[in-house]
């Protein structure tokens, strides 16, 4: 691709930003409004890459959209080379069609230091994008993380009481996997001989890693990244951040963010270190099965609606795992679109807690219950999102999970019927969290005049429940563009599997 | 239903489950325009003469009470009857035939229970004098067109939704279960038995309904103390079906409640808080508790570096004469 559309999606919100500094802080209105139309022209910018990806099976080129890619520092080999696949084109659309939203969102409710809020929104949208699309180990750090900075900063200044504590449990959580991670990604890089050293990631893909330092690898790797999932044991940094977190925040934590880890394994440690992924994917898989029970379970305890929604994502993030650990194609494409569901559904659920809280200042299950009265449109809305985060059939949520279990279901049976009961588990938390909060009679008096969801929440709440039900009845639209790219991925991890069977057979 | 299928009469089944739907259908839309009329009530010893003022409810309600009875020739009585005639008629593999008797015998009995139950419903609500609030009876109204219509169609059908499917002995051609035939490949009919038989077991079947209805005409019409003399009589069954056997209670008791204090006493309360989380904020600690004992050390005062050069240099002097 000559036309550099790609670099212009993920440095459009960076410019938005700088072009914020520019305008004086009091005027608050103004720079939201920047911020909403940096963000939606970013979202209009990455809606033609649906169109211009055209992946057929002959040739593995068209599997990419890519940049013509330019040197960055010569004498590391590093280049500055960005593209999306199959994979990772839902999720650069995902992150922009949430951020606009997510702007909407703060509208009201960050009212303190709006130009600094909206400055950091706009760069970790650029950081995240510029994730997603890279295609060289060294860019790829630097933009995983740069994204942790503004994240920091959104819970750290914006957050709820405990902030600094869930801020820095955050950023030392995250950074100690990254670290790991670098450490890897330099170990690969001085395994190339002195004359090719790269961090280009093709070049990765092509060349064999012994299989003992294939293992160091992909366990420094798979570390960093199943701190961002969270993979079970490592989550418990996620119910404070997302708590404390204001909506906006927790909506692009668990939208985007979270995804950066599974995406991380299927770019990156699952491909460059098949070996190894095969060697270790029973414990990953049985890792995700624990995850998705454990954290339906500790759903269900919960008191809180928004620490409820957190250790939901432990669970359906888990499918995300189990999903990929499958090593077929129906697993594959079910995690796969079971990301863009989870960014959905959550994303949405966190809005609508956000929309509760604004208005009554708790997110107490008890300080609730017979909304459904006082704010019927609401009362819908929430219930269509809880069902799609069930996996209602009919909504995006369905399809996933079902992929998911299908996939599982061929490589590990029992871990995959212990799996399905976290589809029950998802069902109690979830309407029994729907019945407290919504039937019954109107226990509280201060709930009685709530009013209704107004113009600028149904604008950010209307396009996530469109595509809650697009992806339910029409999953082709998302299936289809994505099974190249996994049919070529599969078979990148295939043929480790048969070397492996064949030292298993010798 | 579940009879009939189990026993492999799918015809049967399939037939009683459409004209179920029927009356059961109306059944419930009948009892929410009675809730609909007071106001939410559910509770039927606080209804009662309620015939006069939600006439077309009542009619459609006792209709589809007469047709889940059993009575001929409402679409309950084709479709039960089929069912109960093949639990009798209907041999296994391997299964004696003692067993089909029993099977019948059980049908049978829950038939006459539910003519019962079900008048004794319709007495209560429609019937006697009034015993509901006096501020709920004073805005007794029967329910608006876009209500009772559905419930007029669906008596209807509870009259004669059976007739696709007269048996043969009563000079029926049992078209239900010859449309459904070519689904599933026919069924071998019983038909060793002589149409006397089935006949008699007809009228058997209709009888049991009557006697329930009978009772329940006794019990709250005639002699309205009987009821409570039964309860004094056996107050411990009476206790446990009141309870509904305490299904709830022992699935409250083995799956709700254990699972809820596993999830919040140990999987949150100690697993995720102490053990997990222990363990990172446990990292974090240390590596602060490490700060502060070597910041000691950096006093910035010249003897204590002093002190510690000298120790330093005995320990190092010490492992030269100990290994040399």
């Amino acid at each position: 691709m000559s036309f550099r559309l790609i670099s212009l999606i993920i440095f459009s919100p960076a410019a938005f930003a700088v072009a914020l500094l520019f305008v004086r802080r009091e005027k608050e209105e103004l720079l939201r409004r920047i911020a909403l139309g940096g963000s939606l022209l970013t979202f209009v910018l990455s809606l033609p890459l649906y169109w211009l990806y055209r992946p057929t099976l002959e040739s593995v080129e068209s599997l990419w959209l890519r940049e013509t890619s330019l040197h960055w520092i010569e004498a590391w080999g590093v280049r500055y080379a960005v593209g999306v696949d199959g994979i990772s084109l839902f999720l650069v659309l995902l992150t922009t069609f949430l951020t606009p939203l997510c702007v909407l969102a703060s509208w009201r409710y960050i009212k303190d230091r709006v130009k600094a809020y909206l400055i950091s929104f706009l760069l970790l949208e650029a950081a995240m994008l510029g994730t997603f699309c890279a295609l060289d180990l060294f860019l790829f750090y630097v933009f995983w993380e740069a994204m942790l900075v503004p994240m920091y900063l959104i819970i750290g200044v914006w957050g709820g009481p405990r902030r600094i504590y869930a801020a820095v449990k955050f950023f030392i959580y995250t950074m100690v996997g990254s670290v790991l991670m670098l450490a890897a990604i330099l170990v690969t890089y001085f395994s190339l001989p002195e004359s090719s050293r790269t961090f280009d990631l093709f070049q990765w893909y092509r060349m064999a890693i012994a299989p003992e330092l294939q293992v160091w690898c992909f366990l420094a790797f798979a570390l960093a990244f199943a701190i961002k999932v969270p993979m079970w044991p490592f989550h418990t940094w996620l119910p404070d951040a997302h708590v404390e977190a204001p909506t906006a925040g927790s909506v692009i934590l668990a939208g985007v963010l979270l995804k950066m880890g599974t995406y991380g394994f299927v770019r990156f440690a699952m491909p460059l270190f098949p070996e190894a992924a095969l060697k270790f994917a029973p414990l990953f898989a049985g890792l995700a099965v624990i995850g998705i029970v454990y954290g339906a379970l500790v759903s269900l305890a919960q008191k809180d609606v928004k620490k409820l929604v957190a250790y939901s994502s432990v669970s359906h993030l888990g499918f995300v795992m189990l999903g990929l650990f499958a090593f077929n194609l129906q697993g594959s494409s079910g995690a796969v679109l079971q990301m863009v569901n989870h960014g959905l559904s959550t994303g949405a659920l966190f809005l609508l807690v956000g929309v509760l809280y604004e208005r009554r200042h708790t997110r107490m299950i008890a300080d609730f219950g017979g909304l459904a009265r006082v704010m019927p449109a609401f009362s819908a809305i929430f219930m269509i999102v809880a069902l799609s985060s069930i996996g209602l059939p009919g909504t995006n949520g369905f399809i996933g999970e079902f992929l998911v279990l299908l996939g599982a279901f061929e490589r590990w049976l029992p871990l995959t019927v212990v799996a399905a009961t976290g589809v029950i588990l998802a069902a109690c938390y979830m309407l029994w969290m729907v019945q407290r909060v919504f039937f019954g009679a109107v226990t509280h008096e201060e709930n009685k005049a709530l009013p209704d969801l107004n113009l600028r929440e149904w604008a950010y709440l209307l396009p996530i429940v469109v595509l809650i039900f697009w992806i339910g009845i029409f999953p082709n639209t998302f299936l289809g563009k994505m099974g190249p790219s996994l049919d070529h991925w599969l078979t990148q991890i295939k043929p480790a599997a048969v070397a492996l069977l064949h030292g298993v057979a010798r | 239903m579940f009879v009939g299928v189990g026993l492999g009469a799918y015809a049967a089944g399939i037939f009683h489950l459409m004209t179920h739907a029927f009356f059961k259908a109306l059944l419930f839309l009948a009892a929410g325009s009675v809730m609909h009329a007071l106001h939410g009530e559910l509770d039927i010893y606080k209804m009662g003469g309620l015939r006069k003022q939600l006439p077309v409810t009542f009619w459609t309600f006792l209709l589809a009470t007469i047709a889940i009875a059993g009575i001929p020739p409402f679409a309950g009585f084709f479709s039960k009857d089929e069912i109960l005639w093949n639990a009798f008629s209907k041999h296994l593999a391997g299964v004696p035939h003692g067993w089909n008797v029993a099977l019948y015998t059980l049908g049978l009995l829950t038939a006459g229970m539910t003519a019962f139950y079900m008048f004794r419903a319709v007495l209560l609500a429609f019937f006697g004098a009034s015993r509901m609030d006096p501020e709920v009876e004073a805005h007794v109204h029967e329910s608006p067109r876009v209500m009772t219509t559905p419930l007029i169609v669906l008596a209807v059908l509870s009259i004669v939704g059976g007739f696709v499917g007269v048996p043969h002995v009563l000079g029926g051609g049992g078209r239900f279960g010859a449309w459904l035939a070519p689904l599933l490949g026919g069924e071998a009919a019983a038909e060793h038995y002589p149409p006397q038989l089935e006949l008699t077991l007809m009228v058997l079947s209709v009888g049991v309904a009557v006697v329930g209805i009978l009772l329940a005409l006794l019990f709250y019409r005639q002699r309205t103390e009987l009821p409570a003399r039964v309860v004094a009589a056996m107050p411990r069954l009476h206790r446990v079906v009141w309870n509904k056997y305490y299904v709830d209670q022992l699935n409250d008791w083995a799956v709700v409640n254990p699972v809820k204090r596993v999830s919040t006493n140990f999987l949150w309360g100690f697993v995720d808080t102490w053990i997990i989380d222990g363990a990172v904020n446990g990292v974090a600690w240390l590596a602060k508790a490490c700060g502060r004992v070597f910041a000691r050390m950096q006093t910035g005062r010249i003897y204590t570096y002093a002190t510690f050069i000298l120790f330093g240099a005995l320990i190092l002097l010490g492992i030269a004469f100990w290994r040399g």
